[in-house]
């Protein structure tokens, strides 16, 4: 740089300085997340014995036995269903209440947060426990209904397809409303309200101001979601009854009933790596529409 | 190289400190650490046999609580390691059958474990001591069920339509049943599959948990289990009315089984703890609390479990033990049959 062209702001530190204040978060991952991963990607390579429960080899036959079979290959795609249905229905049922969260200003918002992170500060087991006694055959709503004369027998809610799409969604919901309603929040006012006085609907100010400007917020919370469906357990497993099949469910039967620790981990690394590609996918086109 | 090998030099390569020893080795004498299970269980260990021993010989008793899946790992894993966790391990004893083909665990040690002389016959072992047992039995709804089964076989029967349902964990024992009602054995499964397709032709489900099936018993979703004694006992404890049948073709045992692992740094003090395990008091004491029957001979069943269970010397006899040989053997096919197949 020539002289007396000095750059209006300077950065307070240099690149290496920043550089290191990476390396405790750098250093966490690879041990606690990194270093068993490993194992667990030199487990999946690892042969099965019933006898012996596992012989060291190299071998990508445990790969090749989920790839090629039908019944984890109808698992993973009932997976990859149900997680993409729970995103796309919480994003749905979340943008009304993300948008309201964050124009309110009255006293009343930082009620709303907190009753919006309410379902997060009990555990995921006692929370799908609470859907248990409210929704089982002699459940609170079955009880109330025969009561109420609505009903002459039971519904049966518990251990279907339906129910652990409502108990994703109610997990899923506290995430999806409080990352957009934080992109939201960012957004000024007056570009709504510049939308409006040049003559656009409520409608489409939402569509052509709103959801371009919360764009990243959106995709940030539906990653999320996503990831957190794509590996749910305890949800599909009390839930959905033995007869659903979830990936994360499936992976633990293959350890800890199958005591087959390589087909289990190969297993976790197809769904880590599928998440991971569908989500890189998605990133794609979210970053191609962000650029339009 | 088996599991355990791999596991323990892969864990000391990552530097895996979470399964490094934890404690100093020169405070062992007078520590005795009991890897054991919690809940109800845990606090009767503690007034029954933990307190008693440290009373009388001074050693402070650690549990180390978790359940069994976890401890039998982690006596895999440190199998390699000359100073292991537990100096007793309680295990199933399907887990103890691991462990011990996995040489993971010492002989017994008669001469430090006197009342081990006084244990059933039945249920002794060469690296183990049994503490308490309990069969798996036909379990009904005597609200419901006027005239309960009595065998196996009977729960093919039509009047079952729709009204009888599984655990899902349970599928060792549910195959086993089918296996002995087909006249099979526990060394023999071949018609195992056949009658479970019946089975599941009368409606036969499959529940996701054992308390999933006591709501279905207690709502009359269903009218008969297979299940466990000591199961049944806690269930009509609870208010779930509950009966419960010995088939005739033969109950299998259930074993909870007390061992001192090859590497315990205070084998002296296992021993010790798993003779005060087997001591009158101890024995009524988990028997009362577990629901399961004691494994001495010189303790009745406590009164109770007596009139619930009315297991006699002949029903003993005939009680079968598990070959746990032919289930591992077994183990890939049964639960691809009961994954796929019987529950799907």
């Amino acid at each position: 740089m020539r002289p007396g062209f000095e750059p209006a702001s300077r950065p307070l530190f240099g690149e290496r300085p920043l550089r290191l204040l990476l390396l405790p978060a750098t250093v966490l991952v690879l041990v606690v997340l990194g270093a068993p991963l490993a194992l667990l990607l030199r487990i999946s390579l690892n042969d099965f014995s019933p006898a012996t429960l596992m012989t060291e080899a190299l071998t990508l036959d445990n790969y090749r036995k989920v790839l090629t079979d039908p019944w984890y290959q109808e698992t993973l795609l009932t997976t990859v269903l149900v997680a993409l249905a729970a995103t796309l229905g919480a994003l749905v049922l979340a943008m009304p209440s993300a948008w309201a969260l964050a124009r309110m200003q009255s006293s009343r918002k930082s009620l709303c947060v907190i009753l919006t992170l309410f379902p997060l500060m009990i555990g995921g087991v006692v929370r799908t426990s609470g859907w248990m006694a409210l929704t089982g055959t002699d459940g609170a709503l079955n009880v109330t209904l025969l009561a109420l004369g609505l009903i002459e027998a039971p519904i049966q809610m518990m251990y279907t397809r339906g129910m652990v799409m409502v108990g994703l969604l109610a997990l899923a919901m506290p995430y999806m409303i409080l990352t957009i309603s934080a992109t939201i929040e960012a957004i000024p006012r007056s570009l709504e309200e510049a939308a409006l006085n040049l003559g656009a609907s409520p409608l489409v100010m939402f569509r052509r101001v709103i959801i371009p400007l919360a764009w990243p917020g959106i995709t940030t919370a539906c990653v999320l979601v996503f990831i957190m469906a794509m590996n749910a357990y305890s949800t599909p497993r009390l839930l959905g009854g033995p007869q659903f099949r979830m990936m994360s469910p499936t992976i633990y039967e293959e350890f800890t009933r199958s005591h087959n620790w390589p087909g289990g981990a190969a297993l976790a690394f197809m769904l880590l790596v599928t998440t991971v590609l569908l989500i890189a996918a998605t990133s794609l086109l979210a970053r191609r529409r962000t650029r339009h | 190289m088996q599991r355990r090998t791999f596991l323990a030099s892969a864990s000391a390569l990552i530097g895996a400190t979470a399964l490094a020893p934890a404690r100093p080795a020169f405070a062992d004498a007078g520590r005795i650490v009991v890897g054991t299970w919690g809940g109800a269980g845990a606090e009767t260990l503690r007034n029954v046999v933990d307190t008693p021993l440290a009373a009388a010989s001074g050693a402070e008793i650690i549990q180390d609580i978790g359940n069994g899946e976890a401890r039998l790992t982690k006596l895999l894993v440190e199998r390699p390691s000359r100073r292991g966790t537990f100096d007793v391990a309680h295990l199933s004893d399907a887990d103890h059958h691991v462990a011990s083909k996995q040489n993971a665990l010492q002989p017994l040690d008669a001469a430090a474990v006197p009342r081990s002389a006084l244990v059933l016959e039945k249920l002794r072992s060469a690296d183990s001591i049994p503490f308490v047992y309990t069969v798996q039995a036909i379990v009904y709804n005597r609200d419901r069920v006027s005239e309960p089964p009595t065998s196996y076989a009977d729960l093919w029967d039509p009047r079952w339509q729709g009204k009888i349902g599984f655990a899902d964990q349970f599928h060792n024992q549910v195959i086993t049943a089918a296996a002995l009602a087909a006249g099979g054995s526990v060394s023999d499964f071949s018609g195992a599959q056949d009658k479970l397709r019946a089975l599941k032709a009368l409606g036969a489900r499959v529940y996701p948990s054992h308390e999933a099936i006591a709501a279905a018993l207690n709502s009359g979703e269903i009218d008969v289990t297979i299940s466990l004694a000591s199961r049944a006992v806690f269930w009509a404890r609870s208010g779930v009315p509950v009966g419960f049948a010995l088939p005739t073709e033969g109950s299998t045992l259930l074993v909870y089984r007390a061992t001192v692992p090859a590497n315990a740094r205070n084998a002296a003090g296992g021993w010790r703890y798993l003779d005060a395990m087997l001591t009158p008091e101890a024995q009524l004491g988990l028997a009362q609390t577990m629901a399961c029957m004691p494994v001495v001979s010189d303790v009745e069943l406590p009164a109770e479990l007596a009139q619930f269970l009315p297991i006699s010397a002949a029903d003993f006899d005939r009680f079968l033990l598990p070959d746990f040989d032919y289930l591992t053997s077994v183990r890939d096919e049964n639960l691809t049959f009961w994954q796929r197949e019987f529950r799907a």
